[in-house]
């Protein structure tokens, strides 16, 4: 019917980018409909219609799949060309918006015909046009690795199946990569097949326009068949330009990532350190300060379990190790309602799948510490279980080399962590699985040589922290539309400290649930609704000095101070509800409003207080090929009292939780596959803060900037460039200065990069540069007789000045030499390679007459050997 | 419970304490070696004192400087602090400023000065503190203290002269004290005294800067010159009032040295031989053992020592002797110091001050030849 009605041209035009969403890629010209046929005016005899000779092509505009436009739409212009062939005029017979008219008249008037003719003349013509504007293909990728060592699987057969039977073959290419282009939106069946290797299949859904990224690790082929519920990969799928977080900023490291940022010695949570947002802790503080904000503003959690720490005394390693992580989730601020009691950033630990297809091993040695993994399937039950377990052995090598040296000191410290995870699919759609997990750190320090500024720090000090959770998970898609998940858990945390006469001592149980339903309401509307309990008697008894006063000089050691004691047991309820909804009104959109209602309890006796936090995430793609997505967050966070501020003896009693509220604005860009960029404005509010001595009288403000520059990783590199300016501020009380806060950092630049070279060998470097830390600078003041020191005069308001810039060069090398039975690997992880004499802190002599700067960790190597089988 | 901060407090304190005790700073002035004006050490006569109790305080200060154009004198602040917020001894500077100095604790002081000068002169050997001890002037001080705050005025003689002091604890001074959670009723006296090559003067308070800590006692010499730390020590020391809680100070018995134990009577030993230094490099040097002997203290006191000497090197400048969960460290040669001899043979000094972690403490001086 098309090609008997030469008067109606419809083009379909390709696009001018390979991954935009774009006309019909249909160069011929389409038959106009049959009822256009039927207006049509018939040729006069001797006449000839124009012919099309020029058509640069046009683009399923950006605007309709902002709106939410994927369907097929056609636009019907009536165009005039003179004779010469020349569009004059032309004109949207229907309009139909979302920029396909402007984008069909723009096209239209660049079109260039052979002119109609009469009589074999050239002449003018006045003539339908039809534009049809199918939508854009989408764009299907992965990547094949062994699921051990994430090592590439070239030569893998991936067969995509459409919901026809129809089927396309790639095979993945030297770095595991495959990719296919142009394929409608709609349920694919992929499965993935390599030599030696169990088979891997999983549906994906593509919507118009969209590329999904599946990472799939193979295990080895199973000696025998598996129950048909157990699965054998452990497979993460990124889903790009439509399924966004629900947060505005989450950043997720990747296992190869991870493994090999050089000065982290491998450890998973230190690689943190290396984001954006995220500071430069004090040498051997095992904390994460994010954004500005105090490390107790921050919360982690092991797949939704909040657990007390995540490093091991020092900060030296975390307390899971990372073999035991399946990945990392980090969210620096504006987080979802399903996190709170929290105004800084959220970690979330996630552990991982255990293997199903056989046993596997690995044992791991460095200076520090050794661990060993087992995981696997359990004969033919369905279960899969792993376990885990490191201990360090700093204190056998401490102690002699203290000894050695003469030093009037013995210290021993001792960390260990434990992992246990029993795991099976119990159908196609649930999962179940128990977990068990655990850390300790002890610290026993002897000397007889005192410290004449804090005497009590003498002669037998010792420190011993540590929790474990035993922990049940339950996942369930109990339809298409319906998610169910919950994880409950029951533990221990318990601190001891003894120094002299004064004492510390906490033990308290951790009950903990937490339950979401994710309910799809329709294609454009998810709601997520959840509860998140946390439930904590607890018994403490302490001998401690008073705490000082934000702001204010020590009144002196505390050596001579008088201490208060309390002993008392209680029980602290923070049970919270929150609800949110995702939606995608249209194209590239994503609105997640929500709402958190907390209560806290922290006394036994009494009342608590109620907070209702509101939060708002938009992300909008504002061009989809390369992706650009602007996006912004404001919300409400608010933060229970830390225990020691709600203790009756050493804090104060009705207090309420401290508020922050966050602003966030950015823009996140993909240029390529692989590279990535994002600018992001950060400012947070803060008031009703816990000042100790005073009550809820802070306030404070936080603001800046965080920009990133990422290359993915592919077969042979990754890094990235991250860079962060912000000014933190606090203000103790009203009519009091807002002062800069402790962790304030105004810079923070950190470039890593990481290059396989091929034979096994990689090397990275990692440079940070970071502004000094703020401190109160001290000068001769008086002597305290009655312990026998000099107390400085300390420099107001505190924190007032900044320590040298640090930099730091670290590089690492790893080799690994491949078996049939597995890998061996080995590293050497250099940190501060250039030995910068960086600034940790100001030693003062006796009187505070004499200065020296004390230096931070000078250039120090780290040897590791690691086994996988 | 929330234990977050706890755990991850208590991790960095220990690591802090770590660092703190296996890094010690190195390049500095030696602590022990007293080169300059110094305050070593206060002894209230009851380290827990009860309302209405008389205490004296005795301060052990000595002049080391090489030159001395003008000499030494130990003044006290006829200002008898009680009480001060969140028990800081700089919050006692705004009750100095206001004139708050009482009377009565200036008239007390002052009557009591002149005896324990006279006292400590004999008793600590070596020691010049005693010089210029005036009972009339420091009857008088506490009435004027409060008044005659002026910028540039010489305060000596309004302070009372020499190294004692004594106070009278208020009736009331416990239940003046905020109520304290989690600790037994008590209340709290600091008085300040001054080691100065010169003269005492007040230095008003920087109305533009609200740090607490600024000094209100400057030392000065005849052209009105700031004196600093070689010249002038500002110290202060804290009485604790209660109804329960008593401490005794430590008991020094002997001395432990070569050719010892020595005894100790009335604050000082016989002289110490010990052998010159002969090399340059000071680890090569005679090194010998000394160290206090104290009679067992109140259970569950932290003890130690602090070491000092004119001449010489100590391995430490502190010691433990009782630990307050552990107990005794062990036998002198557990708890001794180490002593590096001068180069320059003559008479020098050494003392040892043990201190308690309930405001006790004594010291013995303890002479030394070095031949």
């Amino acid at each position: 019917m098309r090609s008997r009605t030469p008067l109606y041209v419809v083009a379909i035009l390709l696009a001018s980018l390979p991954t935009v969403a774009r006309a019909q890629p249909d160069a011929a010209p389409a038959p106009p409909p049959a009822d256009d046929a039927a207006r049509s005016p018939a040729a006069p005899s001797g006449t000839t219609m124009p012919v099309l000779k020029k058509d640069e092509g046009v683009a399923y505009p950006a605007q309709a799949l902002a709106d939410g436009i994927h369907d097929t739409i056609e636009v019907r212009l009536v165009l005039t060309i003179d004779a010469a062939g020349t569009v004059t005029n032309a004109v949207v017979d229907v309009p139909v918006g979302h920029g396909f008219d402007e984008a069909a008249l723009e096209a239209a008037r660049k079109l260039v015909f052979d002119p109609a003719t009469r009589d074999g003349r050239p002449v003018a013509a006045k003539f339908r046009y039809l534009y049809r504007f199918e939508p854009p293909p989408s764009i299907l990728s992965g990547r094949v690795v062994s699921f051990v060592g994430e090592r590439p699987l070239g030569g893998a057969v991936v067969v995509v199946r459409d919901a026809a039977g129809n089927e396309q073959t790639v095979a993945a290419d030297a770095s595991g990569a495959w990719r296919i282009d142009g394929i409608p939106a709609g349920t694919y069946h992929v499965t993935v097949t390599a030599p030696g290797r169990a088979p891997h299949e999983a549906d994906q859904t593509l919507q118009p326009g969209e590329e999904v990224t599946a990472i799939d690790r193979l295990a080895p082929a199973k000696p025998a068949e598996p129950p048909p519920d157990a699965g054998v990969d452990v497979e993460e799928v990124e889903v790009r330009g439509e399924a966004p977080p629900r947060e505005v900023t989450k950043r997720t490291l990747e296992q190869r990532e991870i493994n090999r940022i050089p000065g982290t010695g491998g450890d998973a949570l230190r690689s943190l350190q290396s984001l954006p947002g995220v500071g430069r802790p004090p040498a051997l503080a095992g904390i994460l300060l994010v954004r500005g904000a105090a490390p107790e503003d921050s919360v982690y959690f092991v797949d939704g379990t909040p657990v007390p720490i995540v490093y091991h005394f020092g900060g030296l390693s975390s307390v899971v190790p990372t073999e035991m992580i399946g990945k990392i989730d980090f969210y620096p601020g504006n987080f979802s309602t399903q996190y709170g009691r929290a105004m800084g950033g959220v970690v979330n630990v996630g552990l991982l799948d255990p293997a199903a297809d056989k046993l596997h091993g690995l044992a791991e040695v460095d200076l520090i510490d050794s661990r060993v993994l087992a995981q696997g399937p359990i004969g033919d039950t369905g279960w899969r279980f792993a376990v885990a377990g490191r201990r360090s052995y700093i204190d056998t090598w401490l102690g002699p080399v203290l000894k050695a040296a003469n030093a009037g000191i013995n210290i021993t410290p001792v960390y260990y962590d434990y992992q246990g995870i029993l795991e099976r699919d119990l159908d196609k759609h649930s999962s179940i699985r128990f977990a068990f997990f655990g850390s300790d750190d002890k610290i026993d320090v002897l000397t007889s040589n005192v410290d004449s500024g804090e005497p009590t720090l003498t002669g037998a000090i010792s420190s011993h922290t540590g929790f474990w959770r035993g922990q049940g998970l339950y996942k369930n898609r109990v339809s298409d539309t319906t998610e169910l998940r919950v994880v409950a858990a029951v533990g221990q945390d318990y601190v001891d400290f003894n120094a002299g006469s004064i004492n510390f001592s906490l033990t308290d149980t951790q009950i903990s649930s937490r339950a979401e339903i994710s309910q799809k309401l329709n294609p454009r509307l998810t709601m997520d609704v959840g509860v998140d309990l946390l439930f904590a008697p607890y018994t403490v008894s302490a001998v401690l000095p008073p705490l000082p006063k934000p702001g204010q000089p020590t009144a002196g050691p505390f050596s001579e101070q008088m201490t208060k004691a309390t002993q008392t047991s209680g029980t602290i309820n923070l049970p919270a509800a929150y609800i949110e909804w995702e939606a995608t009104p249209w194209r590239g959109a994503r609105i997640v409003p929500g709402i958190r209602l907390d209560y806290t309890q922290l006394y036994s006796s009494g009342a608590g207080t109620w907070d209702l936090d509101p939060r708002l995430t938009v992300r909008q793609d504002v061009t989809t090929s390369p992706r650009t997505t602007i996006k912004g967050g404001v919300g409400l966070f608010s933060q229970p009292p830390q225990a020691q501020e709600a203790n009756i003896v050493f804090g104060m009693p009705n207090l309420t939780d401290n508020r922050c509220y966050q602003y966030d604005l950015g823009v996140e860009r993909e240029f390529t596959r692989n590279i990535e960029a994002s600018v992001e404005g950060f400012y947070k509010q803060l008031d009703n803060l816990v000042e100790q001595g005073y009550g809820n009288t802070g306030t404070g403000v936080i603001y800046g900037g965080e920009t990133m520059i990422r290359y993915k990783p592919d077969s042979r590199f990754f890094g990235w460039i991250a860079y962060t300016l912000s000014r933190s501020m606090r203000r103790v009380a009203p009519g009091m200065p807002l002062e800069l806060f402790e962790y304030d950092e105004t810079h923070i630049l950190t470039l890593v990069g990481s290059y396989r070279l091929g034979r096994g060998w990689e090397i990275g470097a990692r440079f940070r540069l970071v502004s000094g830390y703020l401190y109160t600078p001290e000068t001769y003041g008086f002597y305290d007789e009655n312990v026998g020191t000099y107390l400085p005069l300390e420099a107001y308001p505190q924190y007032g000045s900044r320590l040298p810039m640090f930099t730091s060069l670290d590089i690492r090398v790893d080799k690994t030499w491949k078996f049939p039975w597995g890998q061996i690997g080995a590293y050497l992880d250099v940190l501060n390679v250039y030995n910068a004499a960086n600034v940790d802190g100001i030693s003062y002599d006796f009187n505070n007459t004499h200065t020296a700067y004390a230096n931070d960790l000078p250039i120090l190597p780290s040897l590791g050997f690691r086994v996988e089988m | 419970m929330r234990a977050r901060g706890a755990l991850g407090g208590a991790a960095l304190v220990a690591a802090a304490a770590w660092v703190a005790l296996s890094c010690a700073p190195s390049g500095f002035a030696d602590p022990s070696t007293i080169d300059t004006v110094r305050i070593l050490a206060s002894s209230a006569s009851e380290p827990y004192a009860k309302p209405g109790d008389t205490v004296t305080v005795q301060v052990l200060a000595y002049d080391g400087r090489p030159s001395k154009p003008a000499p030494m004198a130990v003044f006290w602040l006829p200002f008898e602090c009680v009480n001060p917020e969140d028990d800081a001894y700089y919050a006692c500077f705004e009750q100095f400023a206001r004139g708050e100095a009482g009377a009565d604790a200036g008239a007390d002081a002052g009557a009591d000065a002149g005896a324990g000068a006279g006292a400590d002169a004999g008793a600590g050997a070596g020691a010049d503190a005693g010089a210029g001890a005036d009972a009339g002037a420091g009857a008088g001080a506490g009435a004027d203290a409060g008044a005659g705050l002026v910028a540039g005025r010489d305060l000596t003689p309004l302070l009372i002269a020499g190294p004692s002091m004594t106070v009278t604890v208020p009736a009331d001074i416990i239940t003046a004290h905020t109520p304290v959670q989690g600790t037994a009723p008590y209340g709290l006296i600091i008085l300040f005294n001054f080691a100065c090559a010169g003269h005492l003067e007040y230095t008003p308070p920087d109305p533009s800067n609200a740090n607490p800590q600024q000094i209100p006692i400057g030392c000065f010499d005849a052209a009105e010159n700031a004196l600093g730390p070689d010249d002038f020590v500002f110290g202060f020391t804290r009485i604790y009032a209660s109804e329960t809680i008593t401490d005794v100070n430590p008991v020094i018995t002997q001395v432990d040295a070569p050719g010892g134990p020595f005894a100790v009577d009335a604050g000082t030993t016989s002289t110490v031989t010990v052998a010159i230094c002969t090399d340059s490099t000071v680890s090569k040097c005679p090194h010998i053992a000394v160290g206090p002997i104290i009679a067992p203290p109140v259970a569950g006191r932290e003890v130690w020592a602090d070491f000092f000497s004119t001449a010489g090197q100590f391995t430490s400048d502190a010691r433990l002797l009782y630990g307050a969960t552990t107990g005794s460290v062990g036998a002198p040669s557990a708890t001794d110091d180490g002593f590096e001899a001068p180069p320059d043979a003559g008479a020098q000094l050494m003392w040892m001050v043990v201190h308690d972690d309930h405001n006790g403490a004594s010291w013995v001086t303890v002479p030394l030849n070095v031949q």
